[in-house]
């Protein structure tokens, strides 16, 4: 099981962390891997596009009123997983892994709730209402970018 | 009296208080710019709603949810810094008659005493802990150490320490002005200087001319 990357979308649909992990047989204990190089690719804006389609999707399925609303929680394609949550406020979590990664809703909703929130809201230096360009565009801030390579590596199925 | 007057209080949560303190700096950089520029007449103003797309002043992409304002060249400006330090000040006083009338069992006889009120009592208003350290050299200063002073540890910037640090500097004025009115208010007069030793760790030197 391996994870590849984790993304951040914000509300105006913009990219605001992007984190990718490239997994060697060398680098068992560094992290290696690329940090808010990939925000504005077309990866990512395809990521987002499929993404928010599914989601419409999702919801135009569940049309019958007394369904129960339906959550976009992961998609497949091929042997990569793509999972998926997010915020009342419409922040959105995604991390890409590979197909035997069954469900990842409590990890994405820890990042949210003891990292984003911490790092991110609570410190008075970051932004909540991220620009479309330039030094506040992004998450950058050290302590977000390590706690969260921290956590993630932390976990049974980040390479094993 | 068979009630506490603080006992009827409804409590403040302590992250909505340090989102309010988080707004002194940035506040007072905007009344600071709008006060220094001599174009704005300050008074025709219309009162408007505050919208997400709305300036909060004329300065460059100053919107809700941003943080650029403290990129502005009046960070460190005595305007602005004496500004927070006043807000500071308000309150110690003010803040001062309220936990003594909690705290009248206790007596309060020396100056000793009165940095330990500030140490204990104060410090857990604010910021629900007390201070790590007090030190004195029994001439007049004080020395009150904060280990993880809650004010400025969840700052974290994205240029790295040293911008954090700068930004950091600023906030204290704050608790500066605090701990001035709290010892006003016991007739003191003093001099209050802050320091960030190895952040968060902040170190407060009391200067006062009272021998103990």
């Amino acid at each position: 099981m391996t994870i590849y990357s984790f993304f951040i979308f914000d509300r105006h649909c913009n990219c605001i962390y992007n984190r990718e992990y490239t997994h060697t047989a060398s680098s068992n204990d560094t992290l290696s891997g690329q940090i808010n190089k990939s925000n504005d690719s077309n990866s990512s804006k395809l990521l987002f596009g499929i993404l928010y389609s599914l989601k419409t999707i999702s919801n135009k399925l569940a049309n019958d009123e007394e369904t129960e609303m339906n959550e976009l929680k992961s998609f497949t394609i091929g042997s990569f997983k793509v999972h998926f949550w997010e915020s009342l406020s419409r922040f959105k979590f995604v991390i890409v892994t590979n197909g035997e990664v069954s469900q990842l809703s409590d990890v994405l909703f820890e990042l949210y709730s003891n990292y984003f929130i911490k790092y991110v809201v609570k410190n008075g230096l970051m932004p909540v209402e991220f620009t479309a360009e330039g030094e506040y565009s992004k998450i950058n801030n050290g302590k977000f970018i390590e706690e969260t390579d921290n956590y993630l590596q932390s976990l049974s199925i980040f390479r094993s | 009296m068979t009630e506490d007057i603080l006992d009827k209080q409804t409590y403040v949560s302590s992250t909505s208080l340090q989102f309010l303190l988080q707004e002194l700096v940035p506040t007072s950089i905007r009344v600071s710019h709008k006060l220094l520029d001599p174009t704005v007449s300050t008074f025709a103003e219309e009162s408007e709603q505050t919208r997400i797309d709305q300036q909060l002043s004329t300065i460059k992409s100053d919107f809700p949810g941003t943080v650029n304002v403290l990129d502005s060249p009046l960070l460190d400006n005595d305007e602005v810094t004496i500004r927070v330090e006043s807000y500071g000040y308000s309150l110690g006083l003010k803040i001062a008659e309220v936990l003594l009338y909690k705290s009248s069992g206790n007596k309060v006889v020396d100056i000793l005493d009165i940095m330990k009120f500030v140490c204990r009592d104060v410090w857990k208003c604010l910021y629900n802990k007390q201070m790590d350290n007090l030190r004195t050299n029994h001439r007049g200063t004080f020395v009150l150490v904060d280990n993880n002073y809650k004010l400025i540890s969840s700052l974290n910037s994205s240029k790295g320490m040293q911008e954090t640090l700068s930004k950091a500097k600023v906030y204290l004025w704050f608790p500066c002005g605090v701990i001035r009115g709290i010892l006003m208010s016991f007739g003191i007069e003093a001099n209050v200087s802050a320091e960030i030793t190895q952040f968060p760790a902040v170190v407060f030197n009391i200067h006062t001319s009272i021998n103990n």
